[in-house]
């Protein structure tokens, strides 16, 4: 057999990469959604994000296309609110989170809505995220939000709507694809492609050719 | 991972020149403070007995023998008058009885009594020992009190019979002597390893003022690192007279304020700035020959009253008994043998015969505790513990119950004492201090207004520990709730935060004969919050965690992520590259995001004269501008906040010395690059490739040891010298040469590939593309593999054009790579010589001759002749079929002129002459062999550099010309 070396290269593989940004009230659950989708984990004690944290998870959508989230947790805190507009700026999407469980953070989840369609990118997709399904599932009366409202919100609003649990991974990943679907993908160009591809060294005869790159 | 590579460091920052070490400190005391500030969540309650003990020893021989007895074991307590629960009698008819120990009494031993069955907790029930004796030199001479220094010897006597006394392991953690004051705090193992910022001190008090024939010494020590306790041992201004108690009164302010410790030191090298005071502490402890005597009450009557109790100890023959009697005035009857002792159905308190009841009658003549209630001293929150012992002054030496028999008959009094005081009932007093000095500006203000003055006392003792708040009090055996509330001082607090004391002894011991003093102790149970060392670097660490990232919120700080090109693979803190081989280009993504809120710049730096990046490595940003200058790395790279930075991360093993360096195992491919944050930290990339070895760049003497499964076998180029030969001539070689010769069969016999074939440019197919362009060639890399691996050259995506471009491609790159090349210097050297011989006797021969005259020369060393054959042979097939010999002019042989003078230049010419023709006549066929005989000359040939641009150069040039055309040009012999 002959031997044969995995390049990775895949000539007809199309390759997109995005900026995506979670926003919502602190302790709703973003950074946990986050964790469960770049790293299939969860963390019952989770220290909360300070300023802001980045992470970066490729998934398939078919055997051809790639797309590569850039994810930008934010801290849900008051006192780094002014910084949000850092992060959604340039945002190809966004993943409003609210707390299935608290009414308020629907509300928060909702400001940011308004926010986004006010001042982010005009193109962004915007998924909002129930989080903490898992809550309800034993003690129905712990849910402070009926899903038929959050839907009926996301409708009016033009919005992705999922209701997630980082704890159970329920719905996270159909989350992120269904952003993946949403986005544009005619941008995407081959995996790798560099935009300035370095000027190659000819290899032709040159008696005596020393130094540079290779000593043909 | 190889030792030399250490993995990110999260902890090290970027050391910014800006920040002083003063800074750093300001750090550290912060972080000290922020801890103490969670002393709550890391100490645990403790609880241990510390025993105070005072004894005025008056300078008297033998004293010293006496403290085991008493001070470590506890006993010389008399059932009767030591301050125990009278009735509480425990083998008492064992006990030597006090005449036998009066009589026995001498300086040489102990004078406590034999069989004493009866003691308090001792030995290793104690953890902390604190003692303080007095007059352990004769301070009354006026030698002594004006000696300009301690002498040494008698606070060593005592120490060493404290170290003889105490259970093994106590430790000695506060020592201070001051003339005749020696205090010493001696703990447990396990309490001493606890115990921390201890200070001593000495105050004089006494002539003028601040000689040291009284005063106090004190210590300071720190329990736990949480519980601050205090002992101060001291001998006030003796005397009977009301300036005398005006001076003791003096002594004790004096030595409040004029007692300093040294800074506590908090560790980590964080000292408190100031000094400590007494009343800074959690517990104090004061005891000593405080000198308080009995007022208004005649000396005389308090001795006689005294000694009807005390001369129930004697036997109605006994000499003591005796000399009582009869100061007493009484008759030796029957009825007058137990004059006091009481009825066995009475409460020994309520009995008035019984000596607590005599003692609770002159205790209100006690001056201490007048001065206390007054405000004149130790009124600050001070206690003490129910006096239930007799007077401890003044006893005859050697003697149990026999007060100052001498002229003077000094009055009996309570001198020696044990006050203690906790941080709570010290700012109890504090705070009740300040309501009494706004009472009485009121009450200034209200007598300007020519109002009633209002009672301030009435509000200052209002207080009652037990009402106000404190629990669990009433349980106390110590606490005495039924005595008069004109001594509030020894109430019990409740636990508060600082800890709680429980008084559970406050004896004299009556039966030690050795002073003229009695000793007395007392013992407390305290408990308190000891920090726990565990918790506590827990919490340290979440502190710095904590202040580390306060401190990085506002600081320039970017995420680093790292993605290989295969996405089954997790991104990852390093940059991992797997597999590497020689020429495979493979790349790794790093992302750069700036999340801190400030713009941050970062760029890759040297560090220790290792260069930033490696060469075999390269970094260029994605969309983003080409790398200046001649890095292998970009420029500095600002990001806004929100922003991120796309970085290819590039392994390509293409330079010979680096080839040659990772095939000898020299240099490994790994580094640790510094991706360096302005104003923020460095962050560490560990970076981490593992080679495989190559046939590429070796000798051609190492080649011909592989076997033929490839060079992979080994581990390292150099164990292929260990190896032995296994073929006659690279196996590479070999391939390659063989497969092309295939190749060309192949397309030999396809007359449409032929026409495309010799269409191609001159020189084909030996020419190689850019470096990129190979190194992202798959089928370049599976040939090479095939080689090192020993595996069949396969090329299944490649036509028979394309296959032969490839490998000879690849045999260009196996020759130019090669360490040395197949005719080395010393052997063309040689050859040249022995043709300049021929050409001299005009007898270089034509082409037949002349190759075996070369490969004759070429002999001496077999793999050398056996690799030029493979090469010239191939190449003369190229020759034949890219350019079919089409007309009479090859026939025509070589042209030699060898007319002219030099050999040399005859040389020159017939090569030149050969050109000549060839330019002239134009074939495509001559074309194309010069072609290759150019392209191959510097591959199979060395090179002497010395001869560069020189005429010589010129010359070899040309013969190893001639030599190569005799190979590769198909001339038919002639
Ligand atoms: N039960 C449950 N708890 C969750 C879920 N997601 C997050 N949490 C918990 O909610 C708390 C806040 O989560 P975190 O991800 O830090 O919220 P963030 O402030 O929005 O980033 C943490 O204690 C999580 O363990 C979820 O889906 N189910
Ligand atoms: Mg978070």
């Amino acid at each position: 057999m002959a031997a044969r070396v995995q390049t990775g290269n895949r000539p007809n593989a199309k390759f997109a990469q995005f900026k995506l940004v979670l926003l919502g009230e602190s302790a709703v659950g973003k950074s946990s959604l986050v964790l469960r989708f770049v790293k299939d984990q969860f963390d019952d004690y989770r220290e909360s994000t300070i300023g802001a944290a980045f992470l970066t998870q490729t998934i398939t959508l078919d055997e051809q296309t790639t797309v590569k989230f850039e994810i930008w947790d934010t801290a849900g805190q008051e006192r780094y609110k002014s910084l949000a507009p850092m992060y959604y700026r340039n945002a190809n999407c966004a993943v409003v989170v609210y707390d299935i469980t608290q009414a308020s953070s629907l509300d928060k989840a909702k400001s940011w809505v308004k926010e986004l369609q006010r001042q982010a990118n005009e193109n962004i997709i915007i998924a909002l995220a129930g989080n903490k399904a898992d809550l309800v599932t034993d003690h129905p009366d712990k849910r402070a939000v009926p899903t038929a409202e959050a839907e009926a919100y996301a409708k009016e609003a033009g919005l992705l709507f999922f209701e997630t649990s980082a704890k159970t991974a329920e719905n996270v990943k159909d989350l992120f694809t269904a952003i993946a679907r949403k986005l544009p993908l005619e941008q995407a160009g081959p995996r790798g492609l560099r935009a300035n591809p370095r000027a190659g060294v000819d290899l032709r005869p040159e008696p005596q050719a020393q130094g540079g790159g290779c000593n043909c | 991972m190889p030792s030399d590579i250490k993995p990110i460091d999260p902890g090290t920052p970027f050391r910014d020149p800006h920040v002083s070490v003063s800074a750093e400190f300001n750090t550290q005391r912060h972080l000290a403070r922020e801890v103490l500030g969670r002393r709550d969540e890391y100490t645990r309650a403790k609880q241990i007995r510390v025993k105070t003990g005072s004894w005025n020893v008056a300078s008297c021989a033998g004293t010293e023998k006496d403290i085991k007895g008493w001070f470590v074991e506890g006993k010389g307590i008399s059932s009767l008058h030591g301050g125990l629960p009278i009735g509480n009698k425990t083998n008492d008819e064992q006990v030597e009885d006090v005449p036998t120990q009066e009589a026995r009494a001498s300086k040489h031993e102990s004078t406590i009594p034999i069989n004493d069955a009866y003691h308090l907790p001792s030995n290793d029930e104690i953890d902390v020992y604190a003692l303080g004796l007095q007059e352990i030199v004769d301070i009354n001479s006026a030698a002594e009190a004006l000696r300009p220094y301690n002498d040494s010897a008698p606070a060593t006597r005592w120490k060493e019979a404290m170290a003889a006394a105490l259970p093994e392991g106590y430790v000695l953690v506060a020592e201070q002597q001051c003339l005749g004051l020696l205090l010493l705090v001696y703990a447990s193992p396990s309490i001493a390893s606890t115990i921390s910022s201890v200070s001593t001190t000495s105050v004089g008090t006494g002539l003028m003022g601040y000689m040291a024939n009284k005063g106090a010494v004190a210590a300071r020590l720190v329990l736990g690192q949480t519980t601050k306790m205090v002992f101060v041992n001291c001998h006030l201004a003796a005397g009977n007279d009301k300036a005398s108690l005006e001076r003791r009164n003096w002594d004790v302010s004096q030595i409040i304020q004029r007692t300093r410790f040294s800074p506590i030191d908090h560790g980590n090298g964080v000292m408190d700035e100031l000094g400590d005071y007494i009343g800074e502490e959690d517990f104090a402890f004061w005891f000593g020959d405080l000198n308080y005597r009995l007022s208004d009450i005649p000396g005389d009557d308090v001795r006689r009253l005294l000694l009807l109790h005390t001369r129930n100890e004697y036997g109605q023959d006994d000499k003591t008994r005796q000399i009582i009697d009869r100061e007493l005035k009484l008759k030796e009857d029957a009825k007058s043998k137990d004059v006091m002792a009481g009825g066995e159905a009475i409460e020994p308190s309520m009995d008035p015969a019984s000596p607590l009841t005599t003692i609770a009658s002159l205790m209100i003549h006690d001056q201490l505790h007048a001065q206390m209630r007054l405000r004149k001293a130790f009124h600050e929150g001070w206690q003490e513990g129910p006096i239930q012992f007799l007077p401890t002054y003044k006893y005859d030496i050697g003697s149990v119950g026999m007060f100052d028999s001498s002229e003077k008959r000094r009055s009996p009094s309570w001198c020696d004492r044990i006050l203690y005081r906790t941080k709570k009932h010290y700012q109890y007093w504090r705070q009740q201090a300040k309501e009494l000095e706004k009472v009485h500006k009121r009450d200034e203000e209200m007598k300007a207004r020519g109002l009633e003055k209002e009672n301030a006392e009435d509000i200052i003792f209002d207080y009652d520990p037990e009402t106000d708040g404190d629990d669990g009090v009433g349980d106390d055996p110590t606490s005495h709730n039924n005595e008069s509330n004109d001594t509030p001082v020894y109430q019990e607090v409740a636990t508060d935060s600082v800890g709680s004391i429980n008084l559970e002894y406050y004896v004299s011991h009556q039966r030690i004969l050795s002073s003229d003093h009695k000793p007395l102790a007392a013992i407390f149970d305290i408990q308190y919050n000891a920090v726990d060392a565990e918790l506590k670097s827990r919490i340290y660490q979440d502190v710095a965690k904590e202040i580390d990232r306060q401190e990085n919120e506002g600081r320039p700080s970017v995420t680093a992520i790292f993605e290989s090109q295969d996405l089954h693979e997790k991104p990852s803190d390093g940059c991992q590259f797997g597999d590497l081989r020689f020429f495979q280009e493979k790349t790794v993504l790093l992302t750069v995001a700036n999340t801190s809120p400030v713009p941050a710049t970062f760029e890759f730096v040297q560090r220790d004269g290792v260069p930033a990046i490696p060469l075999w490595m390269r970094l260029e940003i994605r969309n983003g501008p080409r790398n200046t200058g001649h890095n292998n790395f970009p420029d500095p790279i600002t990001l806004q906040p929100g922003d991120s930075a796309n970085i290819d991360v590039v392994a390509f093993v293409h330079q010979a010395e680096q080839l040659y360096q990772f095939n000898e195992g020299s240099t490994k491919p790994d580094a640790v690059l510094v991706m360096r944050v302005y104003k923020g930290r460095d962050h560490f990339i560990p970076v981490q490739a593992n080679w495989l070895p190559s046939c590429f760049g070796l000798s051609i003497d190492r080649l011909i040891r592989i076997g033929k499964d490839g060079v992979r076998k080994q581990r390292l180029d150099r164990e292929l010298d260990k190896e032995v030969v296994k073929s006659s001539a690279p196996r590479e070689l070999f391939r390659l040469t063989e497969s092309l010769e295939k190749g060309l069969s192949n397309i030999a016999s396809d007359p449409a590939r032929l026409e495309v074939m010799r269409q191609q440019n001159l020189g084909w197919p030996f020419v190689c593309r850019p470096i990129e362009e190979i190194a992202r060639d798959d089928q370049s890399l599976s040939i090479r593999e095939a080689l090192d691996t020993g595996s069949p050259i396969e090329l299944p995506n490649a036509n028979s054009i394309e296959e032969i471009e490839l490998l000879s491609e690849t045999l260009v790159l196996f020759l130019s790579y090669m360490s040395g090349q197949i005719v080395p210097l010393q052997l063309w050297d040689i050859l040249s010589v022995s043709l300049v011989e021929l050409e001299k006797a005009r007898r270089l021969p034509q082409d037949e001759q002349l190759r075996s005259h070369v490969l004759d020369v070429l002999s001496t060393s077999p793999p050398a002749s056996i690799s030029f054959t493979f090469i010239t042979f191939m190449l003369s097939r190229f020759v034949t079929i890219m350019a079919p010999v089409d007309d009479a002019l090859d026939s025509a042989g070589p042209l030699l002129m060898l007319s002219t003078p030099g050999v040399q230049d005859s040389i020159l010419k017939r090569a030149r002459g050969l050109s000549l023709r060839d330019d002239q006549r134009g074939t495509r066929k001559r074309q194309i062999e010069t072609a290759y005989v150019e392209r191959f000359m510097s591959l199979i040939f060395e090179m002497d550099d010395s001869l560069k641009g020189t005429r010589a150069r010129k010359i070899s040039f040309d013969m190893k010309k001639l030599v190569l055309e005799a190979f590769i040009l198909n001339r038919k012999a002639e």
